[in-house]
């Protein structure tokens, strides 16, 4: 398959999640009021520092889980739209059309990132204008929100293939085993709580892995989450090549 | 004749139904094959057979002398059943996505029948009757010059203006080229000219195949066979 062909199923793929959020007209609506309400509330009580805009870092709990949903959706769409034949009669290898959804769903996982760590930037900016207690805080927030990003980008790749995975096991005749792996998902994506970030963020330090608290070989479950993301993808492109039920 | 298509002892089972029973079928080379037969006869589990969508429980399946992959959809077009096309696209995006990804995509040859078939660049698949959207997934089938085209159900649930139009399209189309096609629909009354062969399929099994010549000659038009096997 050539290059520029697969770079056209990413985009093709990565078209299609774009124009749900552009046609969802009441979802800007609310962000946008929900945007104004932060704003108001920072200028109004901010002073008194009854709100912290780093900890809205929680938010970064609920990723992984919706990083999969983003994947497992994607292959849902093949079906509920119709268009599950197209897909699967290009004359591509399953490993291709599926490496294009996944490379497609992280570039859309990472945009979310960046959007988020970037408006909660902006957040603390405005906080700290508005309400006069000075920058210092700010560097601290990008140096955390840094941290958090470089932990989405190392394991979201296996919450992903989870979830290209959970799609396909929806439509196989391996659909019994679907419990086990939403198991995983449920055990597996709260990855932030397990390694403790949440009383780091709250003690206003660095996450356990980047300040040298935690030990040495919890560096090792970079591999880990990458061996089992390899795993669960290469069970996915077996799933579509012999198990699918058409 | 030589066989495109070749199929022997061809079962598939879903559970405990069996969608093709000991399936047997030769289509031959350059031929237009209609695929006959009432609704859960097996015909589109074929249908997905020679795309590699579906594989066979057991028996044997060669189409264009290869088993049935991936690779060799490089050499089939083929338009899915009950397929409907990617929301958020326009005509000019539909066909910018044959030309990107499917091989033989001919362009030029698509806008033409984009035009013939009465699809303007931009229209855009939220606004167009099912009608239209097949006459649009047909135009991306038509558009390729490749060996092999199979079609399954391209009429299916579409108005008699868009039935016609699509008919006229495929009369036009198969004058000119050397192409081996494959049709698998209901209707026959509008489709049975198009027709040089046809394979009448009833509970998973070949109940009757050959040339459309000889079983007219033999029992009639193919609504008549269609109603004798049937009925």
């Amino acid at each position: 398959m050539e290059r520029d062909q697969f770079a056209y199923l990413v985009r093709h793929e990565l078209k299609l999640e774009t124009r749900r959020l552009a046609r969802g007209g009441w979802f800007w609506i609310y962000a946008a009021v929900i945007a104004v309400v932060i704003l108001a509330a920072l200028a109004i009580w901010g002073g008194e520092d009854a709100l912290k805009p780093d900890y809205l870092l929680f938010a970064c709990f609920a990723f992984p889980y919706f990083f999969c949903m983003l994947a497992y959706r994607m292959i849902k769409r093949e079906w509920s739209d119709g268009t599950v034949g197209w897909w699967l009669s290009l004359p591509y290898s399953r490993l291709r059309l599926l490496s294009a959804k996944l490379v497609a769903s992280f570039a859309q996982s990472m945009a979310i990132s960046v959007l988020f760590f970037a408006a909660v930037a902006v957040l603390e900016l405005y906080y700290a204008a508005v309400n006069g207690v000075g920058f210092a805080a700010f560097g601290r927030l990008l140096e955390q929100e840094g941290e958090y990003l470089l932990l989405l980008i190392v394991y979201s790749p296996m919450l992903l293939a989870l979830g290209l995975l959970l799609g396909l096991l929806h439509k196989s005749s391996l659909k019994p085993l679907m419990p086990l792996f939403w198991i995983l998902f449920g055990l597996s994506g709260n990855v932030f709580n397990f390694l403790g970030a949440s009383a780091e963020i709250a003690e206003g330090r660095s996450w356990g892995l980047f300040d040298g608290t935690a030990p040495a070989w919890a560096w090792l479950a970079i591999p880990a989450f990458w061996l089992v993301g390899a795993a669960l993808f290469s069970g996915a492109v077996n799933i579509c090549k012999k198990h699918l039920i058409l | 004749m030589k066989a495109a298509i070749k199929g022997e002892g061809l079962t598939k089972r879903y559970g405990k139904r069996k969608a093709l029973d000991n399936f047997d079928i030769e289509v031959p080379e350059y031929a237009i094959t209609a695929i006959l037969g009432p609704n859960g006869a097996g015909k589109s589990t074929f249908m997905r057979m020679l795309t590699g969508l579906v594989a066979p429980d057991s028996g044997s399946l060669t189409v264009l002398g290869e088993r049935p992959s991936w690779r060799q959809n490089r050499l089939v077009s083929y338009l899915p059943d009950r397929a409907r096309w990617y929301q958020g696209q326009t005509v000019e995006s539909a066909i910018e996505w044959g030309t990107k990804l499917l091989p033989e995509f001919r362009r030029d040859t698509a806008w033409e029948l984009a035009g013939s078939l009465g699809l303007e660049a931009d229209l855009e698949t939220e606004g167009m009757s099912k009608g239209q959207e097949a006459r649009l997934m047909l135009t991306l089938c038509l558009a390729r010059e490749v060996p092999l085209l199979v079609l399954d159900e391209p009429f299916s649930g579409i108005d008699m203006i868009s039935r016609e139009k699509i008919v006229l399209a495929l009369i036009d189309a198969f004058a000119t080229r050397r192409q081996t096609v494959l049709i698998c629909t209901h209707e026959i009354a509008e489709t049975e000219s198009l027709f040089d062969h046809a394979v009448f399929v009833k509970d998973g099994r070949a109940a009757l195949s050959g040339g459309v010549e000889e079983l007219r000659s033999r029992s009639g038009s193919m609504q008549d066979i269609y109603r004798s096997l049937y009925g």
